[in-house]
């Protein structure tokens, strides 16, 4: 288990990350989302141990990450720019990792091999950089670690690999108990992945939710009426209106409240159209967000 | 998601880890650096024996290793292409420890270094020690190559192979700390740029720093402050190692001072690298606010630097040529730290070429005045009170400061010069003029005297006083050092005790000994009369107590500064260029009765004959030189010997020459033949430089045959 309290990171003037403080399960995978400048790749370096906290705790299992090598058996992190061994090729990189990593698997490391298509002897520097990402993560998963971060892993990547790629570690993290801790600045790449989700933004974790139980009794809405009705008077219905946006004849209405209870109290208005719509994880964090009173467009793509 | 087993109790088998893996692949990556350094130690050897003075040339007259050291630096700090080798030198090290820890300057590498399963410490190591395996296998190659060298026909240099070994070691020594150095400045920023600046303040500015500091020290404490310059030195090997790569050194305390140096910066790299915030790789040193005062630093100590540079590179002493050096350096520093802090700005090409221009039009403009008028430049290169002093001495000052730089030699005919040298010393030491000395140190006895602007010091039983002449004032620290090194070789030379017993010698007549005393404006004078003593002990008539303390001398550096560029002789040759003070024995006995009476105590004056001796490049245009020379000999000159001895002053031309059937020794037949005569015979005694003897000898066999037939 991770636990952060009251975490904080300063570059001189800068603060990246202030009085953050959250728990992430074991065996689970974590989304960190947030724009561009929000602190989390600081986050992520600060977990891997890379850089030293200026306040608060970062602890992973109860022992403080920085300082502790041994620690650093358990953590890998995936950047967002792959980093090798200048020179290396894939294999050599895996003789490096087998005597660094005291997890490695190489029978593991074949089979991803097989599923990532790369080819062991060509130098690293010379691959594309969704090649390098791969093998990046490739190495990564084979050395077996009980926490991984990944720093925008997914770019780079073709639908295909990104699938594969979340098959594996959704596998891993089931067989192997493995952590995965994953910053994105898109959404939609969490989405239907993540067990639980934290948004960052400005050094702040400003909303934290798992995912199970985030879209219950949240519905979109599509309506039309003759004379459409105001949002204080949808209220007084008893509607706890997340988002309220009228265009022409058409309402969408973003609610939290019963399945029923929506369809029972918007039926009395007689609506020539009554659509419920998914909502996206995106949508989701942008209605709940906004009651909060951020403009969420601006802080995630 | 279903629980697994906790994540810090691994079921894996414990396998190899990466301990020594960076360790083996940085010694197998780095394998071309190896034959780099190598290859750098082994071209440096001969820029090392360079340095110290040993030459095939000395090995064959079995002169001392330290006779030359003077000689030598003076040679290497004029000879800006010396300089290149000992940069490559300096490169070749800086770039290993680039190679080694350029991971700190670039964030991808340093992150992913970072979250390998090492500790600091252990990335540290691996990657240092792997430097100093590679730095420390270049030497052994290098020693190997050198050992056979050494033992090995037909140099046979076996007899300096301790001295080199230490030599060397030193020099090792100070590699691996400035390899250490180079290490934690590396580590201190997050930039290669701001690494190099930050080496070069450490290594050029803070022992620049160190030496203004001294000096404030020495001149400002009334006085005499212990070896002053050893100090500096042993406080540069400290703390600055780049430098000890151009000064190398040797002997016990310097290597220790090297070890510590090295002990100092491995260690704080070592601390450094563990604090090291892993964030501040890639970032900049103009990220600081308020960087203008490092850029002004970097100006001024650069511009300092290339006062002295300029001055070195001229042999101009002066404060133009300084100011000259100053505003073309500074400009450089500038620019430099401008380009590699700030990037490159616009306009900076320009404005810096026309500082340049401008440093460049005074430097000519003032050389080109210094040359047209030269009996105007004393006025601006010397201090006031000793200008005045100067100009009253001959008709062409600016030929004769020069010459009071010059070679002074002392000779002793052997008809009265043991016994006059005798009682010379004996009266030196128990003349009533040394009350006047202000203080003993020990019983090496150097004096220092200040007299306002005016420093001056004495040596052990010769006093010999050195004038501050305006330049820089580190003049005076190398003559102290030489007199100092001086006094202890006189006091173990053996050289003292036989001279004193000269009156119960019994030599044969006809036979001549010399006594040679010659004062370069360096310091192998000095060394050179010390040989040159130890040659007249080697005489029947005088007797080496313990031949084997003839080891070479301390190590010192010598005068880099030197001022030998314009001497208007130096189309004859530099490096013997002479002036003979010969004292017969009239001469000496005057000098020694006025010493013992006390009269050259309150004697002012002390002009002595001199006599300059031009060296031919070749027999047939030597009679032209002569012709020349002489010509312009009607130059009274006053040998700075000593305040207190005072001589009449002599002149001599072409016309004193002896004629067949005169007496050259008899004064009064023909005044001041006898002492172009004395020279004639010291050449031919004194087989010290064989060029200059075989030319000589030639012409003065042909003269003196020519004078016969005449």
């Amino acid at each position: 288990m991770i636990s952060s309290q009251n975490l904080t990171k300063q570059f001189g003037k800068i603060v990246a990350l202030e009085n953050l403080s959250c728990t992430i399960a074991a065996e689970s995978i974590y989304g960190l989302i947030g724009s561009n400048g929000a602190g989390k790749s600081t986050f992520l370096r600060l977990l891997a141990g890379i850089y030293k906290p200026s306040s608060g705790q970062l602890c992973y299992h109860g022992q403080e990450i920085y300082g502790n090598s041994e620690l650093r058996q358990e953590i890998i992190l995936v950047p967002d720019l792959p980093c090798f061994l200048p020179g290396e090729n894939l294999n050599g990189m895996c003789k490096f990792y087998s005597q660094t990593y005291r997890g490695w698997s190489t029978s593991f490391y074949e089979e991803l091999t097989q599923i990532f298509t790369l080819d062991p002897q060509r130098p690293l520097e010379k691959m594309s950089k969704g090649m390098q990402r791969q093998a990046s993560l490739l190495l990564a998963l084979a050395a077996k670690p009980r926490l991984l971060l990944m720093d925008e892993a997914f770019d780079g990547l073709d639908p295909v690999m990104r699938e594969n790629l979340k098959r594996i570690l959704a596998r891993e993290v089931v067989a192997n108990g493995l952590t995965v801790i994953i910053a994105s600045h898109n959404l939609r790449e969490l989405e239907g992945f993540c067990d639980q989700i934290g948004l960052l933004h400005e050094g702040e974790l400003i909303y934290e939710h798992e995912l199970e139980s985030m879209n219950l009794g949240v519905y979109k809405l599509q309506l039309a009426f003759k004379e459409i009705p105001s949002q204080a008077k949808l209220e007084d219905l008893g509607l706890n209106i997340l988002h309220y946006d009228k265009r022409g004849s058409i309402l969408q209405l973003v609610v939290r409240n019963d399945q029923e209870f929506i369809e029972s109290t918007l039926s009395k208005l007689e609506p020539l159209i009554l659509d419920l719509l998914p909502l996206t994880l995106e949508e989701l964090f942008i209605y709940e967000l906004e009651v909060k009173g951020y403009a969420v467009q601006s802080l995630i793509s | 998601m279903p629980s697994k087993a906790s994540s810090l109790n691994h079921s894996h088998s414990p396998k190899p880890t990466a301990r020594y893996l960076f360790f083996k692949r940085d010694l197998k990556d780095n394998g071309v650096w190896l034959f780099v350094l190598s290859l750098l130690f082994l071209l440096a050897e001969p820029f090392i024996l360079y340095l110290t003075g040993v030459t095939s040339a000395d090995l064959s007259h079995n002169q001392l290793w330290g006779a030359h050291l003077g000689a030598s630096f003076k040679e290497f700090t004029q000879d800006v292409q010396a300089f290149v080798l000992a940069i490559l030198m300096v490169l070749g090290l800086a770039f290993l420890a680039y190679r080694l820890f350029n991971f700190l300057f670039n964030k991808e590498e340093s992150y992913f270094f970072l979250t390998l399963p090492l500790s600091r410490t252990r990335l540290f190591l691996n990657r240092y020690v792997a430097g100093l395996i590679l730095i420390s296998l270049a030497f052994l190659v290098e020693f190997l190559v050198m050992l056979l060298i050494f033992f090995l026909p037909p140099a046979n240099l076996a007899p300096y192979f301790q001295d080199w070994l230490s030599l060397r070691l030193n020099f090792y020594l100070a590699s691996l700390a400035f390899f250490s150095s180079l290490v934690w400045c590396f580590i201190l920023v997050g930039h290669f740029a701001d690494g190099l600046l930050t080496a070069l303040g450490l290594n050029l500015i803070l022992p620049l720093m160190l030496a203004l500091l001294g000096v404030f020290v020495r001149d400002s404490v009334a006085g005499y402050i212990p070896s002053p310059g050893e100090n500096f030195y042993r406080n540069v090997s400290l703390l600055a190692p780049g430098m000890q790569l151009f000064l190398p050194r040797r002997g016990l305390t310097d290597g220790l001072f090297s070890l510590a140096s090295w002990t100092l910066w491995g260690c704080l790299s070592l601390a450094a690298f563990r604090r090291r915030p892993a964030e501040r790789a890639g970032s900049r040193l103009s990220n600081l606010p308020h960087s203008w005062p490092l850029s002004l630093l970097y100006s001024f100590f650069g511009g300092v630097l290339g006062g002295f540079f300029m001055e070195a590179l001229t042999g101009r002493q002066t404060i133009l040529y300084f100011l000259a050096g100053f505003v073309l350096f500074s400009c450089l520093a500038h620019l430099l730290y401008q380009v590699m802090v700030q990037g490159p700005l616009k306009g900076a090409g320009r404005n810096f070429a026309v500082k340049v221009l401008a440093a460049i039009i005074l430097m000519v403009v003032f050389d080109l005045a210094v040359e047209t008028y030269p009996a105007e430049a004393p006025r601006y290169w010397q201090d006031e009170d000793v200008v005045s002093a100067d100009l009253e001495l001959g008709r062409i000052p600016y030929l004769n400061w020069h010459l009071r730089e010059s070679p002074v030699d002392l000779h002793i005919d052997k008809d009265t010069g043991p016994e006059s040298l005798s009682a010379l010393l004996k009266a030196y030491q128990e003349g009533p003029h040394l009350s006047e000395r202000q203080g003993f140190i020990n019983d090496n006895a150097i004096m220092r005297r200040q007299e306002g602007r005016r420093v001056s010091f004495s040596g052990y039983n010769i006093p010999i006083e050195f004038t501050r002449v305006g330049g820089r004032k580190d003049k005076v620290l190398y003559y102290y050092e030489d007199l100092h090194d001086f006094s202890q070789a006189l006091t173990r030379s053996a050289a003292y005790q036989p001279l004193s017993q000269l009156e119960n010698t019994d030599y044969q007549a006809g036979d001549r000994l010399y006594l040679e005393l010659t004062l370069y404006d360096d310091t192998s004078g000095l060394d050179a009369f010390v040989e040159c003593i130890d040659q007249l002990a080697s005489y029947p008539y005088f007797q080496v107590v313990s031949p084997e303390d003839r080891r070479p001398m301390p190590y010192y550096e010598g005068n880099p500064w030197s001022s030998g560029r314009s001497l208007p002789m130096q189309v004859v040759n530099r490096e013997r260029q002479q002036v003979s003070l010969v004292l017969r024995d009239r001469e000496a006995r005057e000098l020694v009765a006025m010493i013992k009476e006390g009269q050259a105590q309150t004697s002012k004056s002390s002009e002595l004959m001199y006599q300059a001796e031009p060296i031919p490049n070749s027999a047939d245009n030597f009679n032209q030189e002569l012709d020349k020379f002489w010509s312009g000999l009607d130059v009274n000159f006053r040998l700075y010997l000593s305040r207190e001895i005072a001589l009449p002053g002599l002149s001599i031309s072409k016309n004193a020459l002896p004629k067949q059937g005169e007496d050259p020794l008899d004064p009064e037949a023909v005044p001041g033949a006898d002492l172009a005569l004395d020279s004639i015979h010291l050449e031919q005694s004194l087989p010290l430089y064989d060029s200059f003897q075989e030319a000589s000898q030639a012409y003065m066999v042909q003269l003196l045959q020519g004078v016969a037939h005449d």
